[in-house]
């Protein structure tokens, strides 16, 4: 197992060195990003000379000149990109004047919690509604859960969301729900219940929208694997020794099952990191996905880069946590 | 034996067609018909295409002719789904994005099934040092956050390619490169997963008897792959492209949202709804500048999504 992981983590150098070169190709050819972050720098009121100066140090952080203000070649360029990404160096934002690592900070547990419980949520209905539909197969239940949970998929995330925001949080209509952010205004006086309170009822109307689309999914997979899962031998086995219908599904056909759910759990691992855009954007909240979003608008151009590394090496971690996992839970599986 | 098989009791039984032999494609489509939800998906779709391409000669006239006396007028006679605020009518504008909304679902999914076939069957079947590297492009592509790569593609390309098209003259070059940039980032991100399962797909079916039997027989690469083993990659190639076809639709209306998508003056139902979400405020609503173009879109992206879902079931072989 140690050497499968130790050979998986060198495997991972030549994919890391494919996305650093896919995202520098990508970030350099874009017209403007390398020169259209110089208008954002601090300072509004500056005299030419100390804008000028100001330009330098930026375009030496981001390694386009030189100590001596001459311009370095491409490849250069991104050699020493990638050493200081190694040395661990990640670069400072443009337009918010900080180290992206800081940024990074304060928004990853933002979009990772709020992303966890709605994922939570989406197990939590999926996998009754998975096992429920198998059971019922071909019934009404079964047909009715999966038209609703489909129905719910096709509805676009932008309507929803703003429909929700401008009913429910909206003091012409129904005003049940706050707008925007994450908190109220004055947190600083509430006792640690009561933040945790304000919390959850500022998160409702976000959760709702990232949950309703996920259903649809990860039932039809668990349902499909409970399928394949009842027609094995050893399920017909376990019932003709006389174990209740119960223990079949529960004990032998649905832990069977939940092996593929590891493998789809992983698949959205990086997602849970990235976070969604869309409802960020719509409830203002500030996480991952809107840090990416208004820099790549801002051309920002350090954030962008290094905000895309993490993710990427996130994401090649949870595929490799994944597999790890998939030997635990089933030691059948072996990696030689 | 032989007498066996020519009695007359079984003739019958053939010709009614439980014994008759059956097609794939024939098992597939009456699987498809015997599914309520998915033949209502093509009956609906079958409506949207022949309303929204059916109209298109007078609404590619219409749809952005304004009307400043008559901005923002809810639905009426004359204008059935209100006009916007440049008092342009809403209904023609809903034609078009439809046509266009459609088509930039159909053109991404072409482009997915286009790279995602090749790279999986030459990955599959050739194997070895290239399958290695082409899975380690998947990756890479794979790991960095999609929504990135569509901006960043966007922000790269859309002004060179709207460049080059007014300087051959095309008309609306601006939104005829947002459309092309779109199609290339939602259909160049899509392909990856559509590239592994074919992969896997190809390296299982190299292996089974028959394709060494033709091998045998002195068949070439690519009379095996054509012949042999695309056949059998067509049913998990058409599921995959039904669904991605509303899942391009989808991001498209997320990139508009986000001020990414086609641009300003050609309607989809993506920018229609995202400029509708915008006009959303406590002081005047304006409901029929989202909802129309929203219903538009969910009930497309249902018939689709029912559509894509049934023939996932029809070719499936586990629930048989």
């Amino acid at each position: 197992m140690t050497t499968y992981i130790i050979r998986r983590l060198l495997l991972m150098i030549p994919t890391l060195l494919g996305m650093t070169f896919m995202l520098f190709a990508v970030v350099r050819f874009a017209p403007g990003l390398t020169t259209a972050g110089g208008q954002y720098s601090a300072g509004v009121m500056q005299s030419r000379q100390a804008q000028k100066q100001e330009q330098e140090i930026m375009e030496r952080r981001l390694h386009l000149v030189d100590k001596n203000g001459r311009p370095i070649s491409l490849p250069m360029q991104y050699i020493l990109w990638l050493k200081s990404t190694c040395e661990g160096h990640l670069g400072t934002s443009i337009v918010y004047q900080e180290p992206v690592l800081t940024l990074i900070e304060q928004r990853l547990p933002v979009t990772l919690t709020i992303n966890a419980i709605a994922m939570a949520v989406i197990y939590l209905v999926s996998i009754p509604g998975g096992l429920l539909t198998a059971l019922y197969q071909g019934r009404l239940l079964d047909r009715g859960y999966g038209f609703m949970s489909l129905a719910l998929y096709s509805l676009p995330v932008i309507w929803v969301g703003s429909t929700l925001l401008g009913f429910l949080a909206n003091p012409q209509y129904f005003n049940w729900f706050p707008s925007a952010g994450l908190h109220a205004t004055n947190t600083e006086n509430m006792t640690y219940f009561r933040y945790l309170g304000d919390y959850f009822y500022h998160i409702v109307l976000p959760i709702v929208c990232l949950v309703y689309s996920g259903f649809a999914f990860l039932s039809k997979q668990i349902r499909g694997s409970i399928l394949e899962n009842l027609q094995q031998d050893y399920v017909r086995t376990a019932r003709a020794k006389g174990l209740p219908k119960s223990t079949v599904l529960l004990r032998h056909v649905f832990r069977n099952s939940l092996l593929n759910l590891i493998t789809l759990t992983g698949m959205s691992l990086p997602g849970l990191l990235s976070g969604s855009v869309i409802v960020e954007q719509i409830f203002s909240i500030n996480g991952m996905g809107r840090l990416a979003y208004s820099s790549t608008l801002a051309s920002d151009l350090p954030v962008i880069q290094d905000l895309a590394l993490i993710m990427g090496v996130l994401t090649l971690l949870s595929y490799l946590a994944v597999d790890i996992c998939y030997h635990i839970a089933d030691p059948r599986v072996t990696y030689d | 034996m032989g007498m066996v098989r020519m009695t007359s009791i079984e003739l019958p039984i053939a010709h009614r067609g439980i014994l008759a032999p059956r097609s794939p494609l024939r098992m597939t489509l009456d699987r498809l018909m015997a599914n309520r939800p998915a033949v209502l998906g093509m009956i609906g779709l079958g409506l949207f295409v022949l309303v929204c391409y059916g109209t298109l000669p007078w609404t590619i006239h219409s749809y952005n002719q304004q009307n400043l006396n008559a901005a923002l007028q809810s639905p009426s006679w004359q204008h059935w789904m209100g006009t916007d605020a440049l008092g342009r009518d809403l209904l023609s504008r809903f034609l078009l994005g439809g046509a266009i909304s459609l088509l930039i679902g159909i053109f991404s999914a072409m482009i997915a099934v286009g790279i995602g076939l090749t790279v999986g069957l030459i990955s599959g079947y050739v194997g070895g040092r290239l399958d290695a590297l082409l899975m380690r492009a998947v990756d890479v592509l794979y790991g960095l956050p999609y929504i990135l790569l569509v901006i960043l593609l966007r922000v790269s390309l859309v002004n060179r390619i709207s460049h080059y098209l007014a300087a051959i003259g095309l008309p609306q070059a601006q939104g005829l490169a947002g459309i092309m940039v779109l199609l290339l980032g939602i259909g160049g991100v899509s392909w990856l997963t559509m590239a592994r399962v074919i992969r896997g797909q190809t390296m299982s079916l190299v292996n089974q008897p028959y394709v060494e039997a033709a091998r045998a027989t002195g068949a070439g690469p690519s009379r095996i792959i054509l012949h042999h083993i695309l056949p059998n990659l067509i049913g998990s190639v058409a599921v995959y492209a039904a669904l991605t076809v509303p899942n391009a639709i989808l991001a498209e209306s997320f990139l508009s949202f986000l001020g990414l998508g086609v641009p300003p003056p050609i309607p989809t139902w993506g920018n229609l709804a995202a400029s509708g979400v915008q006009a959303i405020n406590p002081i005047h609503t304006q409901w029929w500048l989202i909802t129309w173009p929203c219903v538009g879109l969910t009930l497309a992206l249902l018939c689709l999504n029912f559509l894509g879902d049934a023939l996932r079931d029809a070719l499936d072989v586990r629930t048989r």
